[in-house]
Order: structure tokens, then C-alpha cells, then sequence
């Protein structure tokens, strides 16, 4: 359980950390925190000819505002920042609570934001949250800087849009506003543990407090996180009643069939049950 | 909670005293010696090329071109140097296997090793490794132990006739009439699947040639140097005289390193051969496809009861499978023996059959661990004591103190000939549902609304339990050596400090202060300042070994009369030199007092040391005494206990929370409760990681499906309760200070208990090990059975 030969570099500043990615392209993988790429390097499951340590880089680590009260957040941030709330969370607490989730302290001091999602991994919760609340990543290489929704950069399993030049530099999340709730539920066996399963659930309010709309995503699942449509349809219709939970377990099947999501009986339970608990959560804090 | 005795021992410091470990200062500081901080001049490092296939003919195995010579070795470069581990039970019908150090013509599990790489580093080991080429012919890998009599599927071992090592049988009183008599008769299938031992250091070792000593030294990370030095000596052809094998500071073993492994015996013989120290030290993943596995049994279990729940006759059916080979010395038959003799359990059963099948597969094999086919024993008796109660309507608890041997019964020979030697096993059962606060539990239930999706439950499990076993017991299993003793060489050096010599080992029991607690209580020394010195061959008188919660029964029966004779000399010195008569001293701290002047422990080892010339002749120079201590009566000292669990089953997803649990436990004599309770703390994580997580999984193809801590799920510290505990102190007639064994104890019920109450919160029989979420919520929507 040691890694290949691999050549280290650090490079001193985000152009240096692109002109080796230009330089080695597909050789070379981008190490952040570590706390996925080193078992998989010492598993040798992964082995870069290359490794660019970006983790010493002080300006992926910033946080700074940006349009409507949302928040550019530098991809090197450590989950640990998130929890702390150094970051000025613009969601109302939803970023923290997930932060605190992750895996244990010790992992969460080193792993990042942009590591989690850049390294895609559907158990994953950045790419499941990031995608329910409409974040954008900004990539950067020698050929310049583009900015690609999240829904649109986590493609799959292990899989996003990053090209191998490309740095994940950092990510904008907007604003939860006040007129929205949310709710969160991962089903794990233990602190600490991946998610068995993970649904976030994010609903907007008219003033009488009637739904307006609601945005639903499931993670945890073999692929890349997904937004359960019929579902969101079901809860936006049922929602006042609290949930015929026949219905939305049956829409909840519908959404995953759609996406090759299926599986035995247990595991499309379990999401099941993690989407009822995240709508649940989401409307009786406004309900209450 | 813990409720505690009052002190009523001379002093704090000795037996029954809560002493602080002299271990903590080094192991919480971070400054122990485990094997991989072993470093010697020009180490090199050791990697293994492993089976891919569970089940093949090698056919060839190809190196890379230019490889300097020495660096790797196989099956023929260790022909002459090493021979094949063979533990073979005393029976004519056990059937041999034979394991090769590194494996020759055919492989027989995933993980075994084929081939030895060394190298500067172990990242370069393994990069060589990774070109070795080895070609396997794949066979079919036997994998179901159901099919262990069927002779068309292909054989484990070439030379069988099926792949079976042994099939046991006994039959006790008359299980017919009570079957005859019987108003209820409940059958049912268990099962505790197959595990890992997971201890925090994996296992490992250093081999290197001493040529000054002119010798043969290995660091190991063992539970049993001596025993493992006397055996390699025979594989390896040298003689103990020249062969040292030390313990340093072992992380865990629970089993796992109580046993002759292959990987040691091929880098004792490479040591020798290169003349370089050589180092092993076993990754994660190494560990849970190639080291011993544990548990994987199956049982069905027939009970015959009246209509009040009495047992009248027991029927078990015991399958384990132990997969590829038998692990020295234990033999492949150990745990399905043992499991045989503890289904009775602590219950009055005068009529029982069993059928104690092992079979031999393509995994990797069985070894001991923390409890040895106890918990599958408990878990399976429990079970089926929870299961009659439900059959006749009542409390299980009931049920329970209504079965077992009254106190004053004892001592009691069940009908398995276990002679269980004091204690009262329905008091541990009520104290328990004390503990647990049974009522109040009772009606939190009936207060559940009907529609609840959390469902709260109750279980308890009892077992007594064989420790410390001598010659009798090992005999009859027919083992290849008789663990039957312990050694303490007791020493004061001319300072007059005191110094124990064990051939114990200690790996995180403790032993370093509870034998020293010992030593307190007849030489006045405290216990803090006392040096035991145990693990190393070199050093320390030999000794078999720890394991079978034996250690502070053997060892501090032997420190306990190694001390007393090496005070009877302190007083003969003392009186000599206070000129009255030895049976006038006493002994006041480090001070022997006469009837009218002191002296110091210093002072008499000066004497007898560095001035004898103030010594008659009569009195032998020096204060060193050596004691071998073996019980008298030898078949163990047994402990009990009752767990009760109070769960709440989320029966949307199958999740199991545990809300309370509490342990009653008596192990006789406590010589320090702090120890006490960190065995059952650490005894309770495991038993919760058998009960709800732990699982080492074959697929179809015999792969490992759990090989990194990724798949393979251990309880972390927010799954494990804190425990209430309670003491209750029988002191064993049958061993020095009237001391049982505590080590293994509070692994076993947890399984049993755990499955009791969630039977309990579901009314739907848990029969199964893990019970993860699927399985709980599979067992909600597709029951099975009654």
C-alpha cells in the first residue's frame, strides 16, 4: 500500500500550478487536501506521473462577495472553514451544517471544497449541494478562465467537465434567500461515514406562505447527484397536506428509473426516506 | 454509572486498587516502540506478491529481467530452509492440511502468499512485485461450507476425500425423551458471519542475524514469543538457543497475533540467508485478505421446552467454516468444539446432542479471536432462550433466571463437563435488568403509539465463561502443546528495587501494573516503581502466552508465589541482620520490621548483593526467586456476566441506535477495576461491531468484497455507549487469589443481547450477524419464518 514513482512540485502561485497542468496535461494530478487522492495513490489506484500541490496557495483560499449576496469561495477552503463558518456562509446555515458531516475533524482540516468536487465522487456531499443551490465553478489554465454551472461540471462517477489543464479555482454560491427553506438528510451508519443515502430539498415561499417552488436532489447515489423532477412536482402539489409518502416514494422510483438509478429494494428505500426527511425538515421549520 | 465496591483491601495500591497504568506515561505519550519503529543498520524492506485467485494451479511465475539476486523468493528458493505449517488436532479423524510457507504447486485462498520481494524500501518492494508474472491455472473455488460432503464440486486439499477437517458428535442424556416430553419445540437457523480482527497495528515483523550472540532475533508483533520461537525453531531448523524472539509494545492482537503466521517464517529464513536486517510489517489491506479470519458460523439449534419455558433437551447443529487451512497450534476444530461445549451455556441442561461439523473452503482461514466461538456459542443459545420465551409468552428475562444453574448448585459439571466453579447466574440477571432500569423500559414500550416508526427494545444475553485454562482442558482438545502454566522469575536488584520477570506477554492489558499490584500486596514495593519485564525471550522466563484470558490468573498466580518466596529470603536476611527470628518480621511498605528495628529493602539486597560478609554462609547470595504456578484444578476459572441492551430500531431504514446498555460482570477476584472496565469497554466495541457492523464478504468467485476500511465498517467511539457497569466479585475456589479471566468476557454477549433487543423492538426473530440496516429492514418487509 505505497504509491508509484510520482514527481512532487508546488508551485509558489495559481499561473504556476496551470503552467505545469499545460505541461503535463493527463500526467499530472492536482493535489489539494489528500484526503481521497492519497489512499488512492497508496490503493494504486491512481498513479500520476505528476503531482501539483496547490494546497499551500493563499488565493485559493479566499472568500469574497459577489452579486445578490452570494459568495465566491476560493476552492482550496478546507471543509473545516466551512463548519467554523470563516466563509461568510450565504446560505443561512446550510453550508456549515453539511461541513460538519463530513467525514471526522481530522479530514475535514485538510479536505477542500474544490478537491471534493473536482474529484466528483457521487458520495460525496460538495457536488450534491452545490448543484441543488445553483453554484457555479470557475476554472483557470494558461488559455484562460471559464466559469461552468455545477450541475454541468460533475458529469459522473469520478467525472467532470475539467479539462487537464484546467485548475478548479474557485466557486460562487448564491444566496439562500429569505424567502426560501431548506433541508438536509444524510443517512449514514455512523458519524463520520459516507452517506447510505443524501437528499437536500430547497423550497421558495409566496408571502402566505403557500410553495412556490421547490428544488430537490438526491446524492449518494452510483453516478453524479440528481435532481429528482417529478418528485419536486409531487412535494410542490402535496406539501401543504405534509406528504403523502406513497406518492412521493413512487415518484421518488420514477425519478430514479429515469436515471438508471434503480437498485434492490433497501437502496431505493433509503433514498426514498432520505427525500422525505429533507422535505419534511424543510417545511415544518416554515410550517412551525 | 458504575457502581463500586468499597475498598476493603490493606491498600489501595495492591489488589482490588485503582491503579493508574505505568503503561500510560509511554503509550498515551506517543513514545512506544511498536515493530515498524524498530530501525536497525541497513534494513530492507519486505513485500509480498499475493493469490489473486482463491482457487489455482500455478503454472508458472515469471520474473522481471535484472533483478539483483536475493530479491525476490519463492516456493523454491525457501525449499531446505523452511518447512510447511502443519496443526493437526490429536484424532484420527482430523484431516491434515499442510500450509506452504509460500505456496508451491497449488494456491487455496485470496491473499495467500506466492512470492517475497525485498528491496530498499517497501514503495520499491511493491513496485517490483507488481511485475512479477504469475500464471494460474483457475479452478473452482469451493466457497459454501454447506457443501463441504460433496465430493463433485473439487477439494480444498488434493488428498481429502471431502472438505471436511472433522465432523464431532455427542450425545448427552436422553434428547429423545425430552423432545418426547416436550409441549414446545422451537427450531432455528443463526448465523455470525465472517470477520476481521482489526487490531489498531496490523501485524508485522523484524528478523535479523545477531552475530555477536551468534543468533537469530525477530521483533513480532505476537501475542506469544516463546511459543512462536519454539515453533519456528522446528520450521526453520535451528536451535532455540540461538533463535530470540521479542514482543516489543504489540498494538492489539485479540487473536489475530496469536498464531504461527507464513509471512514470518519466510523472512526468519531470508534473514538468515542475507545477513541484512529484513522488515514485514502488513498493510491494511494485507490484513483483512491474508490475515486469520474470524467467526463464520453457522447453527441450528432445537430447544425442547415445557409450556412454561423450562428447557428440557437442546439439539445443535454447528457448521464452521474455516476455511482454507488449520492454524497452529489452535487446529481448524477449535472453534466448532468449543462452541459444541458452550451451548448449555449457563443453563441446567441435562439432555443434549450435537453435530459440530468444520468444513475447509477457499477463503482465508479462521483463527482466534477475542471471545473464540463463544460469541457465536452465546449468540446462538441466547437467541434460541429469547425465542422459547417468545413461543410460551413471557418475559425472556424470566425465562432466562428460570433455566440456569441456581447458585447453589454450583459447583456444577454440565453436561459438556465443564465444571462451572462459583457465582450466582440469575443474581447477574436480575442486577442487569436493575441496571437497565427493566420496568421503566417495559412501559416506555407500551407508551409507544401503535403507528411509531422508531420502535424501542430490550435484550438480554448471559454466558459463563472457560478462562484460564490449564493442561486438563488443552489436552482434551488435543492440541499440539499444553498451554497449562505461567512463570515469574521476581527479582530485587541491589538498590533494592524490585524488578518481575513474566514469560506473559502484555499487549494492552495492562499487565505491567496489575502484576506489579500483585507483587505490592507481598513485598510492600509501589507498584509504580516496580520494572516487569515480560515479551522477550532473551529476558524473560519462557512462558505460553496471551490469550485465552489466562494472563493475570497464570502469570499473577505465579508473581503472587515467586514474591512470596522471594520474601520468606528477605525476612531470613532481615532477621539475620536484626538478629531475631524470621517469623518475628513484618512487612511495613519497603521496610522489614523486627521486634525492635527496622530495615530497608535497600539495606538487606546490600547485604545479600554487595556485602555478604554480613551473611551466615547458610543464607545463598543474591534475591532472585523464580515461581512456575499451574492450578491445581485445571479446567478454568469461569466468569460470567448478563448484557442488557435497550435499542431503538428505525423501521423505515433499518437503523439500530443503541439507547442504554449495562454489563454485569464477574470475573472473581478484581485486581484493579479501571482494567476492569476498559476491557469492557473495548470488549463492548467489538461485540457491537460484530452485532451490527463487522463483515468480510466473498463474492461468488471467492474475492474479498471488504479489503479497506472503506467496505469494512468498524464501530467508531459515537457507536459505542458508555456502559453502565457492575461488579459483583466471586472469588474461583480453584486459583491463586481467587482470580478469573476478564479479556475476552465482554466481547461475547453484545451479539446476542444486540439481537435480542431488537427482536424484542420488532417481534420478528434476528437470527443473522451483522444486522445492518438492509438486513434489519429486510427482516421488517420480508419476514422469514415464524
Amino acid at each position: 500500500m505505497k504509491p508509484r514513482p510520482f514527481a512532487y512540485f508546488a508551485p509558489e502561485d495559481v499561473e504556476a500550478a496551470t503552467t505545469l497542468l499545460a505541461e503535463y496535461g493527463d500526467d499530472a494530478m492536482v493535489l489539494a487536501g489528500g484526503q481521497s487522492l492519497m489512499p488512492l495513490l497508496n490503493f494504486r489506484l491512481a498513479s500520476p506521473a505528476v503531482l501539483v500541490d496547490i494546497s499551500r496557495l493563499d488565493e485559493l483560499r479566499t472568500t469574497h462577495p459577489i452579486a445578490d449576496g452570494g459568495r465566491r469561495m476560493g476552492s482550496a477552503l478546507t471543509h473545516s472553514a466551512i463548519e467554523d463558518d470563516r466563509i461568510d456562509d450565504p446560505t443561512g446555515g446550510l453550508l456549515p451544517r453539511v461541513a460538519t458531516g463530513i467525514a471526522h475533524r481530522s479530514i475535514r482540516n485538510r479536505g477542500t471544497l474544490g478537491g471534493s468536487l473536482a474529484h466528483a465522487d457521487p458520495l460525496a456531499e460538495w457536488p450534491l449541494i452545490m448543484c441543488a443551490l445553483g453554484a457555479d465553478v470557475q476554472l483557470r489554465s494558461l488559455r484562460g478562465e471559464r466559469t461552468v454551472a455545477a450541475a454541468d461540471f460533475v458529469q459522473g462517477f469520478f467525472t467532470t467537465d475539467r479539462a487537464d489543464d484546467e485548475l478548479c479555482v474557485s466557486i460562487d454560491v448564491p444566496a439562500l434567500a429569505e424567502t426560501h427553506t431548506y433541508g438536509f438528510c444524510k443517512l449514514a451508519r455512523q458519524v463520520g461515514d459516507f452517506a447510505e443515502a443524501m437528499a437536500v430539498a430547497i423550497i421558495g415561499w409566496s408571502g402566505d406562505d403557500t410553495i412556490e417552488d421547490v428544488t430537490l436532489w438526491l446524492g449518494a447515489t452510483r453516478n453524479r447527484p440528481v435532481v429528482l423532477s417529478r418528485t419536486e412536482q409531487v412535494a410542490v402539489e402535496g406539501v401543504a397536506s405534509l406528504l403523502q409518502r406513497d406518492l412521493l416514494a413512487e415518484a421518488v422510483r420514477l425519478d430514479l428509473a429515469d436515471v438508471d438509478e434503480l437498485g434492490d429494494a433497501h437502496r431505493v428505500q433509503m433514498h426514498s426516506v432520505a427525500v422525505e426527511r429533507a422535505l419534511r425538515e424543510a417545511t415544518t421549520e416554515r410550517v412551525a | 454509572m458504575c457502581q463500586r465496591r468499597p475498598e476493603r483491601h490493606l491498600s489501595t495500591r495492591g489488589v482490588g486498587g485503582r491503579v493508574r497504568r505505568n503503561e500510560d506515561g509511554r503509550h498515551l505519550g506517543g513514545q512506544s516502540t511498536f515493530v515498524a519503529d524498530v530501525r536497525l543498520p541497513h534494513m530492507r524492506d519486505v513485500a509480498f506478491v499475493r493469490s489473486m485467485v482463491p482457487h489455482g494451479q500455478i503454472m508458472s511465475i515469471r520474473l522481471p529481467d535484472g533483478l539483483p539476486p536475493g530479491t525476490v523468493w519463492t516456493a523454491a528458493d525457501l525449499e531446505g530452509l523452511a518447512q510447511p505449517i502443519i496443526a493437526a488436532a490429536a484424532s484420527a479423524d482430523f484431516r491434515v492440511s499442510e500450509q506452504p510457507i509460500l505456496a508451491t504447486d497449488k494456491v487455496r485462498f485470496f491473499g495467500e502468499p506466492i512470492a517475497m520481494v525485498i528491496a530498499d524500501d517497501r514503495a520499491t518492494a511493491e513496485d517490483i512485485a507488481e511485475l512479477i508474472e504469475v500464471d494460474i491455472e483457475a479452478l473452482p473455488p469451493i466457497l459454501d461450507p454447506l457443501n463441504a460432503a460433496d465430493t463433485g464440486l473439487g477439494l480444498v486439499h488434493d488428498h481429502w476425500p471431502d472438505n471436511r477437517y472433522m465432523v464431532r458428535v455427542g450425545d448427552f442424556g436422553d434428547v429423545d425423551r425430552a423432545a418426547r416430553d416436550a409441549e414446545v419445540t422451537i427450531t432455528r437457523d443463526y448465523k455470525m458471519n465472517r470477520h476481521a480482527g482489526v487490531p489498531l497495528e496490523t501485524r508485522g515483523c523484524v528478523a535479523y542475524m545477531d552475530q555477536r550472540a551468534d543468533q537469530l532475533v525477530m521483533y513480532s508483533s505476537t501475542q506469544f514469543p516463546h511459543v512462536i520461537r519454539s515453533v519456528l525453531a522446528g520450521l526453520l531448523g535451528i536451535e532455540e538457543r540461538r533463535f530470540r524472539v521479542i514482543a516489543p509494545d504489540v498494538g492489539g492482537g485479540f487473536g489475530i497475533k496469536n498464531n504461527i503466521n507464513s509471512e514470518e517464517v519466510a523472512v526468519c529464513a531470508a534473514a538468515r540467508q542475507l545477513g541484512c536486517p529484513l522488515r514485514w510489517i502488513e498493510d491494511r489491506w494485507e490484513h483483512f485478505v491474508g490475515s486469520a479470519h474470524a467467526r463464520d458460523h453457522r447453527y441450528r439449534i432445537t430447544a425442547h421446552a415445557t409450556s412454561e419455558g423450562e428447557i428440557l433437551g437442546l439439539e445443535a447443529e454447528i457448521l464452521v467454516d474455516a476455511g482454507a487451512y488449520s492454524v497452529w497450534p489452535w487446529t481448524a476444530v477449535m472453534e466448532a468444539g468449543m462452541a459444541a461445549g458452550m451451548i448449555p451455556g449457563p443453563y441446567r441442561i441435562r439432555n443434549y446432542r450435537y453435530t459440530a461439523t468444520t468444513a475447509a473452503t477457499n477463503k482465508a482461514p479462521l483463527g482466534p479471536y477475542r471471545g473464540v466461538a463463544r460469541p457465536g456459542a452465546c449468540f446462538a443459545i441466547e437467541r434460541t432462550i429469547d425465542e422459547v420465551a417468545r413461543a410460551v409468552q413471557r418475559e425472556p428475562a424470566e425465562v432466562r433466571i428460570a433455566n440456569m444453574v441456581p447458585a447453589e448448585d454450583l459447583p456444577y459439571e454440565s453436561i459438556t463437563s465443564m465444571v462451572y466453579d462459583s457465582g450466582d447466574y440469575a443474581e447477574s440477571v436480575r442486577r442487569a435488568q436493575k441496571a437497565i432500569h427493566h420496568d421503566e423500559v417495559r412501559q416506555r414500550q407500551l407508551a409507544q403509539p401503535i403507528d411509531s416508526i422508531r420502535r424501542l427494545g430490550l435484550g438480554y444475553a448471559s454466558y459463563t465463561e472457560q478462562t484460564a485454562h490449564g493442561a486438563e482442558e488443552w489436552s482434551k482438545r488435543g492440541l499440539p502443546i499444553i498451554f497449562g502454566y505461567e512463570t515469574a522469575r521476581a527479582t530485587i536488584e541491589p538498590d533494592g528495587s524490585l524488578v518481575l520477570d513474566v514469560g506473559i506477554q502484555s499487549h494492552g492489558q495492562g499487565l505491567e501494573t496489575s502484576l506489579a499490584q500483585v507483587a505490592h500486596d507481598v513485598l510492600g514495593v509501589d507498584p509504580a516503581s516496580v520494572t516487569v519485564r515480560h515479551g522477550d525471550s532473551g529476558i524473560s522466563p519462557f512462558g505460553m502466552g496471551t490469550f485465552a484470558s489466562r494472563s493475570m490468573v497464570m502469570a499473577g498466580g505465579a508473581t503472587h508465589l515467586a514474591c512470596e518466596r522471594l520474601s520468606a529470603k528477605l525476612s531470613s536476611i532481615a532477621a539475620h541482620l536484626l538478629d531475631c527470628d524470621p517469623s518475628e518480621i513484618a512487612v511495613d511498605g519497603t521496610r522489614r520490621q523486627g521486634p525492635s528495628a527496622a530495615i530497608s529493602l535497600r539495606d538487606i539486597a546490600d547485604a545479600a548483593y554487595l556485602h555478604i560478609d554480613r551473611l551466615p554462609v547458610e543464607i545463598e547470595a543474591g534475591l532472585s526467586e523464580t515461581a512456575h504456578y499451574r492450578p491445581e484444578i485445571s479446567t478454568g476459572a469461569f466468569a460470567y456476566s448478563t448484557h442488557a441492551a435497550v435499542v431503538e430500531v428505525d423501521t423505515e431504514t433499518g437503523m439500530v441506535d443503541i439507547i442504554e446498555y449495562a454489563v454485569v460482570e464477574d470475573c472473581g477476584r478484581i485486581v484493579n477495576p479501571m482494567i476492569v472496565d476498559g476491557q469492557i469497554h473495548g470488549g463492548l466495541a467489538q461485540g457491537i461491531g460484530t452485532a451490527l457492523y463487522e463483515q468480510l464478504r466473498y463474492d461468488e468467485n471467492g474475492i474479498p468484497q471488504d479489503s479497506s476500511f472503506l467496505d469494512y465498517r468498524v464501530p467508531g467511539s459515537t457507536a459505542v455507549p458508555s456502559p453502565a457497569i457492575v461488579h459483583t466479585e466471586t472469588p474461583s475456589p480453584h486459583t491463586v487469589l481467587g482470580l478469573k479471566g476478564m479479556g475476552e468476557g465482554p466481547a461475547i454477549a453484545p451479539p446476542a443481547a444486540l439481537a435480542n433487543a431488537i427482536t424484542d423492538a420488532l417481534d420478528i426473530s434476528m437470527t443473522t450477524t451483522p444486522m445492518t440496516p438492509e438486513v434489519v429492514w429486510n427482516a421488517i418487509h420480508q419476514p422469514v419464518g415464524p
